[in-house]
C-alpha cells in the first residue's frame, strides 16, 4: 500500500506538451482508474509513476518521499503492460522469477513465490512452457504473474484487458476486482473503456488532452458531471445534449432518463417527437427521437414503438444538466433556467 | 496460413491454373541454376577421379587425387588448417565487434547516424582496393602502421612478411572491410525489440549485463545465426584478399583453400582432376559445417 502524489507534472515529446502541470493524488489501497479517449495523457501519466518516462517537470511522490529521480527498478511498483511485455525467449517460469533473481532473492524462497503466484493466476501447470505455446489470455496472466511475484505497493496497468476477446475480458475484469480486494494494494489502472473504468474504479480520474476533465467515483462521475465531456463520455449512449433557442446555455439529460409520458400528462421537462429508429437491445430498447431542437437518443424499457410513431417525452428537473457556453455545468439557479425551456418550446 | 482458393470468374466457375504453369514460371530460373551451378557441381566431383590437365586425355585414377592431398603434400593440410584460423578469426571478431558497436552506436543520434554511414563505406568499396590500402599500410618500411610505432617508440613489425601474423593481418582488413554491413544488420535487429520488453526489464531492476545477455542477445540470435553461416561459407571461400596481399606467402604461412585450389588449377601445369579434389573437400567441408550450425545450434535460436 502506498499513496501517489504527482505535484505539478508536466511531460512533453519535443514540441508537443502532453501534459500540462497536472496534480493528483492517487489514494493509499483504491482502485484508481485513469479514463479518457487515446491521446489524452493517461498512459504517460502510468509511465512518469512507472518511472519508464519521466516527468520533463514537476515531482513523484510516494508516500511523501520524492521518487522523481529514482529509477524503475527501485520504486516498488509493478507494470503490466497492454502489450504484456513479455520476455519471449524465457519460460514462464524464468519469466515470473527474473525479478526476483536480479534482486538477489535466496533460491528457495524463490521457488516458493513463483509457485503460490502461478497457482493464484493458474499458471502451475504451464511453468516450463514458452511463452509462445501459451494462448493470449495464459500470456497475459503471465504479464499479471510477473507483477504480482514482485509484491509491490502499487500496480499499474496500461489497458491490460484490451488484447482479450469479450468473454475472457469481462471474467479477469472481476478476478482483477477480486485480486484488489485480497492484496489491498494500490491499483492505478488506464483505460480508455468507460464501461470497464465503472465497473472496476473506486477512483475515476477522467482525462481528456492532457487535463482532468473531473474524478471522483464512478457514481459521482455518472451522476453528477461536471461538464459536458464527462456527461457525454460516460455512459452508453453519451448523454443528449441540446441548445435552447434564445439562450446562450445548454441542456443535457441521459438517454435513460427519458420517460415516454400518455396523453394528458407532463414532466419538468416536455417535448413532443417522431420515433426515427429503435435499436432492440434485448432488456432494453433505444430510440433515436427526433424533436425541435435535434435528435435525442432514449433508452427505455417501452417496447411498443416502431418508427414513425409520434411520442411525448418527459424528463424530471433532477435529471436535468444545464451547461454553459464553454460546457460546464450550471449547479446554480437552475429553477430559473428551467422556465426558459418551457418559454423557448416552439 | 490456409491455402488460398482459386480464384472465381465472374460466372462462378473455378478457374485453376494450368498444371505446368507454376513449372514453367520457375523453369527459367532452373535452367540457369543447373547450368551454373549444379553441373559445375556434379563435373567438380567427377573430375576430381581424374588426372587431367585440360588438354591431355582424362586418366581415371579412383582415391588417388585425394590421397596426394591428404597423406603425401603436406601443403593441403596446410592450407586447410590455415583456411579454419582464418575463418575462427573473422567470425569471433567480426560478430564481436558488429554486437559491440551496434550497442554502441544504438542510441539515436546525429553522432552515431553519422558514425554508422562512415562504417559502412570500406563495405562499398572493392575487396582489391582494399587489399592494396591495407598491402601499403601494412609495408614494413614505408607503411604508416610502422610509422605510428616508430612515432611512440615502439618495436616495429614485418606484418605481411611476418609468417605468424600475415594470416591476422589479411583477417583484419576482412573485418574491417564487412564490419560495417554487419554493424547495420545487428542494429536493425536490437531496434526491433520492443521498447515495452526493455520498460519490463527496467522495472525488473534488471542489471545491464544480464540484460544483454538473456534479452538483448537471445532477440537478435537469429540475426547472428544467419551471420554465422554467411560468414562461415564467405571466408572458407577467401580469395581475393588473400590473392593480393600475399598471395599464400611468406611461404604458404596464408595459403588458403581458394588459392591452393587457384594455384594448382591454373598455374603449375593446369592439374585439373587434383585441383578438384581439394575443391570437392572444400565443398564438403561448408556442407557438413552448415548442416551441423542447422541441427545443433539453430535450437538455440529464437524465432518470433
Amino acid at each position: 500500500m502506498a499513496e501517489i502524489c504527482l505535484n505539478h507534472v508536466s511531460k512533453s515529446f519535443g514540441s508537443t506538451k502532453v501534459i500540462e502541470d497536472l496534480s493528483l493524488t492517487l489514494r493509499s489501497g483504491a482502485f484508481t482508474v485513469l479514463l479518457g479517449p487515446s491521446g489524452c495523457g493517461k498512459t504517460t501519466l502510468l509511465r512518469m509513476i512507472a518511472g519508464i518516462g519521466p516527468a520533463t517537470s514537476g515531482q513523484v511522490l510516494m508516500d511523501g518521499v520524492d521518487i522523481t529521480d529514482v529509477p524503475p527498478g527501485r520504486r516498488n511498483v509493478a507494470m503490466v503492460f497492454q502489450s504484456y511485455a513479455i520476455y519471449p525467449t524465457m519460460t514462464v517460469r524464468e519469466n515470473i522469477e527474473f525479478c526476483l533473481k536480479n534482486n538477489k532473492v535466496p533460491k528457495a524462497e524463490r521457488k516458493r513465490r513463483v509457485e503460490q503466484v502461478a497457482k493464484t493466476v493458474g499458471l502451475e501447470e504451464y511453468l516450463g512452457r514458452k511463452p509462445a505455446q501459451l494462448s493470449g489470455g495464459q500470456r497475459q496472466r503471465i504479464a499479471l504473474a510477473r507483477a504480482l511475484v514482485k509484491n509491490p505497493a502499487v500496480f499499474l496497468m496500461d489497458e491490460p484487458l484490451s488484447n482479450l476477446d469479450a468473454k475472457l475480458r469481462t471474467a479477469m475484469r472481476s478476478e482483477l476486482i477480486q485480486l484488489h480486494q485480497e492484496l489491498g494494494a494500490t491499483f492505478v489502472y488506464v483505460t480508455h473503456d468507460q464501461v470497464e473504468s465503472m465497473a472496476m474504479a473506486d477512483h475515476i480520474v477522467l482525462m481528456n488532452a492532457g487535463k482532468i476533465m473531473q474524478q471522483g467515483a464512478p457514481e459521482v462521475i455518472y451522476q453528477d458531471p461536471d461538464n459536458i465531456f464527462t456527461a457525454q463520455f460516460i455512459g452508453t449512449p453519451p448523454t443528449n445534449i441540446l441548445p435552447v433557442r434564445g439562450q446562450e446555455f445548454r441542456l443535457g439529460y441521459r438517454p435513460e432518463k427519458v420517460s415516454f409520458l400518455p396523453d394528458g400528462e407532463s414532466a419538468d421537462y416536455t417535448r413532443r417527437g417522431t420515433i426515427v429508429t429503435r435499436e432492440m437491445l434485448g432488456a432494453e430498447v433505444l430510440y433515436k427521437v427526433r424533436i425541435a431542437e435535434g435528435d435525442v437518443m432514449v433508452r427505455s424499457t417501452c417496447f411498443q414503438y416502431s418508427a414513425g410513431d409520434v411520442v411525448r417525452l418527459g424528463v424530471d428537473e433532477s435529471s436535468l444538466y444545464f451547461f454553459d457556453k464553454e460546457g460546464q455545468r450550471i449547479r446554480e439557479g437552475c429553477g430559473a433556467l428551467l422556465s426558459h425551456l418551457e418559454e423557448a418550446q416552439p | 496460413m490456409s491455402r488460398r482458393k482459386p480464384k472465381q470468374d465472374p460466372h462462378g466457375a473455378e478457374r485453376a491454373p494450368h498444371r505446368l504453369t507454376p513449372y514453367l514460371l520457375v523453369g527459367p530460373a532452373m535452367v540457369l541454376l543447373l547450368i551454373f551451378v549444379f553441373y559445375p557441381l556434379v563435373n567438380l566431383v567427377y573430375l576430381s577421379f581424374f588426372d587431367y590437365n585440360l588438354i591431355s586425355e582424362k586418366t581415371f585414377v579412383g582415391l588417388k587425387n585425394y590421397e596426394v592431398l591428404f597423406f603425401l603434400k603436406t601443403d593441403f593440410l596446410q592450407a586447410l588448417r590455415n583456411t579454419a584460423v582464418y575463418t575462427i578469426t573473422v567470425l569471433f571478431f567480426s560478430l564481436l565487434l558488429a554486437v559491440l558497436f551496434a550497442l554502441w552506436l544504438e542510441p539515436e543520434s546525429r553522432m552515431n547516424r553519422f558514425l554508422q554511414k562512415s562504417m559502412f563505406t570500406p563495405y562499398l568499396i572493392s575487396m582489391v582496393s582494399c587489399a592494396y590500402i591495407w598491402s601499403w599500410m601494412y609495408d614494413a618500411d614505408s607503411g604508416i602502421l610502422n610509422a605510428m610505432l616508430e612515432l611512440f617508440g615502439l618495436p616495429l613489425s614485418r606484418w605481411l612478411n611476418d609468417s605468424d601474423l600475415a594470416l591476422f593481418c589479411v583477417a583484419a582488413v576482412a573485418v574491417w572491410k564487412s564490419l560495417g554491413y554487419y554493424l547495420i544488420l545487428v542494429l536493425a535487429s536490437i531496434r526491433t525489440i520492443p521498447t515495452e520488453i526493455l520498460e519490463a526489464a527496467a522495472l525488473d531492476n534488471t542489471p545491464p549485463v544480464r540484460k544483454f545477455f538473456r534479452i538483448t542477445l537471445p532477440m537478435i540470435s537469429p540475426q547472428l545465426f544467419f551471420l554465422l553461416i554467411t560468414i562461415t561459407i564467405s571466408s572458407f571461400k577467401v580469395f581475393d584478399v588473400v590473392r593480393v596481399m600475399t598471395d599464400g606467402g611468406p611461404g604458404n604461412a596464408t595459403d588458403v583453400l581458394v588459392t591452393y585450389i587457384y594455384r594448382y588449377a591454373f598455374q603449375m601445369n593446369a592439374r585439373v582432376g587434383y585441383a578438384s579434389a581439394a575443391g570437392t573437400v572444400l565443398l564438403v567441408i561448408l556442407m557438413i559445417l552448415t548442416y551441423f550450425y542447422f541441427r545443433v545450434l539453430s535450437k538455440r535460436v529464437y524465432y518470433r
